[in-house]
């Protein structure tokens, strides 16, 4: 893998006006899990406040692909440019500078945390007066707006433990950290698990929301329908190869179903 | 929206069971003294809190690799090292060294025996059960081996080096400020924090940016520190450093950490309760010693103190899960 030193190493779209330059675009991305070639050379981009559908299969790579761009996991090779400048995402830490902000599959909650210190998770507020101690009072007026802006009935049991909630709240509350935090572009990984037909309108509404505020949103899901209704662009992985990266609105939902039984079906993989 | 509200009762029930070893204490304390009229006398209580806060410390150790979510068997063999290592140093280059300087050269090798657990359990990614088991037993024989077999008695070292332990407001006092500390540390830092996400679900937090490496790194150190300040106290309280120091630790720094309600699937627990726990120990060892029971029986002892107190907390943690489920 590649190791640059500085995270702005070179310009290499310069001369391209800013409008055209993607918030972040990768190149030819390699991934290996042992013999099992997880990612072959995909190329990725969005744009500022574009939202991209990200479909396949399970084991397709989706998830592999994001959690690159989270900084979970390193590429074997391939290049990350972010605002046209090659960068290197090390860690979540980096990720979160750049203003990526993730809401990943796996929900990423501690048992025994009760709901406000799970929202803060790695990021919990602290005292402005005195910056060692936590900002307890703080944590839970905040996550009381976000739960109640998602609409979570949740608002009372803030210093609930989180193994105590249903599975859609527990999938709220991720939801709910990406609203919190979110910046620059919001990973969410198939974030309508477990959820009522209210919570999922709830999410939907949500990446609307990050349209309008000009955050790009990159929306993974196994199912084309949910990603059609709010998605800018559609693209297709799968065994990790990028199959389809169409515009949406050139295209039908029928359309669009069609050419992923025909581009899947082509390159031998199972639907 | 109106939402669950705890009722005031099951408020009650719950409270008393995350912090049941203080109760469970004073009941276990009274039922003692009735059989053993003896132990309420007040020279018996400060016997009791002198024998309990050397070991507290080493209790405080414990329950903070509990709650990260890991366990530390070196913990006595680091105290009997510290305190061994410390000793000797004292006792040949006493004129050297400034009477309050020595005071942090246990707590020093104690926090260096723990930078080596982390640092294999932290950035190798070893198994922490199996690291410590070496290094309890490194540990262990270097103690024999620096002390060539000798005791190392009080005549040697420095008044102020036997202060903490053996002056009892001193004693308490530091027991208690530091306990406190430790809580507060534990609840309101960031780092606490963490220690509770690690202990909860390592990939977790690293998929939240918190770095288990180094937490594991910090979680050991932090338990090779309150070995080393136990080390202290223990020299203190016993005016000298018996060959034997440290091979009793072990054992009771889990029971009385798992009575005080730090689960062993980690994550969960308070410092304030580990405390609670030790003085439950404390008292059960006062009232043992007022018979006289063998060393052999008392390792008998210490094995079923174990036993129950992990089938205890099983029970107490169903019991406090099953009324936190309906409400």
């Amino acid at each position: 893998m590649e190791r640059d030193d500085s995270p702005f190493e070179m310009k290499i779209s310069s001369h391209e006006k800013p409008d055209n330059v993607p918030l972040l675009e990768l190149r030819d991305i390699h991934k290996f899990y042992g013999k099992v070639h997880a990612l072959k050379g995909v190329n990725f981009k969005i744009y500022e406040g574009e939202i991209v559908g990200l479909i396949g299969d399970n084991g397709a790579g989706k998830s592999t692909l994001v959690k690159i761009i989270a900084g979970v996991i390193n590429r074997d090779r391939g290049e990350i440019y972010y605002k046209g400048e090659k960068i290197n995402i090390r860690s979540v830490k980096d990720a979160r500078k750049l203003g990526i902000e993730t809401a990943f599959q796996e929900m990423t909650l501690i048992d025994s945390l009760d709901v406000g210190l799970n929202i803060f998770l790695g990021r919990e507020l602290v005292n402005s007066s005195a910056p060692f101690i936590l900002d307890y009072k703080n944590m839970y007026i905040r996550s009381r707006e976000i739960v109640n802006k998602l609409g979570l009935r949740i608002a009372d049991n803030l210093r609930r433990e989180v193994r105590f909630l249903s599975g859609g709240e527990r999938q709220g509350i991720v939801v709910a950290r990406a609203m919190l935090f979110k910046s620059k572009l919001v990973i969410l990984d198939e974030p309508t698990r477990n959820l009522s037909v209210a919570g999922v309108r709830m999410v939907l509404d949500f990446i609307r929301d990050l349209k309008k505020e000009g955050i790009a949103c990159i929306f993974i899901s196994h199912t084309l329908h949910q990603v059609y209704d709010v998605a800018d662009r559609i693209v297709l992985l799968s065994r990790g190869e990028k199959l389809l990266d169409v515009p949406r609105q050139k295209h039908t939902l029928e359309e669009l179903e069609d050419m992923i039984l025909q581009t899947t079906y082509s390159s031998g993989s199972h639907v | 929206m109106i939402g669950l509200r705890i009722q005031t009762r099951q408020r009650l029930i719950l409270f008393a069971l995350e912090n049941v070893a203080w109760p469970l204490f004073i009941i276990i304390y009274i039922i003692l003294g009735l059989i053993r009229p003896i132990m309420f006398s007040s020279t018996y209580f400060i016997y009791i809190l002198y024998l309990t806060i050397p070991l507290g410390f080493a209790i405080i150790a414990q329950a903070i690799c509990l709650i990260g979510g890991v366990l530390d068997l070196s913990i006595g063999s680091i105290v009997g090292f510290s305190a061994m290592l410390a000793g000797l140093i004292l006792k040949e280059y006493l004129h050297l060294i400034p009477p309050p300087l020595a005071l942090l050269l246990p707590v020093s090798f104690g926090i260096l025996c723990g930078m080596f657990n982390g640092f294999f359990i932290g950035f190798f990614r070893l198994n922490p059960f199996i690291v410590t088991l070496a290094t309890m037993m490194v540990f262990q024989g270097l103690k024999i081996i620096i002390s060539g077999g000798f005791t190392i008695p009080a005549g040697y070292l420095p008044e102020l080096y036997l202060l903490p332990g053996s002056d009892l407001t001193i004693s308490i006092t530091s027991f208690i400020v530091i306990s406190v500390v430790m809580w507060f540390f534990l609840k309101y830092t960031r780092k606490g924090i963490h220690i509770y996400v690690i202990g909860g679900d390592q990939n977790v937090g690293y998929m939240m940016g918190i770095d288990p490496r180094w937490m594991l790194f910090l979680i050991f150190t932090l338990s090779g520190m309150f070995s080393g300040i136990s080390a202290l106290f223990y020299t203190g309280f016993n005016r000298s450093v018996p060959i034997t120091l440290g091979n009793e630790i072990l054992f009771p720094s889990f029971a009385a950490a798992i009575i005080g309600g730090i689960s062993l699937r980690g994550g969960r627990g308070s410092i304030i309760n580990a405390v609670g726990g030790a003085l439950l120990l404390g008292v059960i060892e006062a009232f043992l010693v007022t018979f006289a029971i063998s060393p052999e029986a008392r390792i008998v002892g210490y094995g079923f103190m174990v036993l129950i107190a992990i089938l205890f907390n099983q029970f107490r943690e169903s019991l406090r899960d099953s009324i936190l489920r309906k409400i």
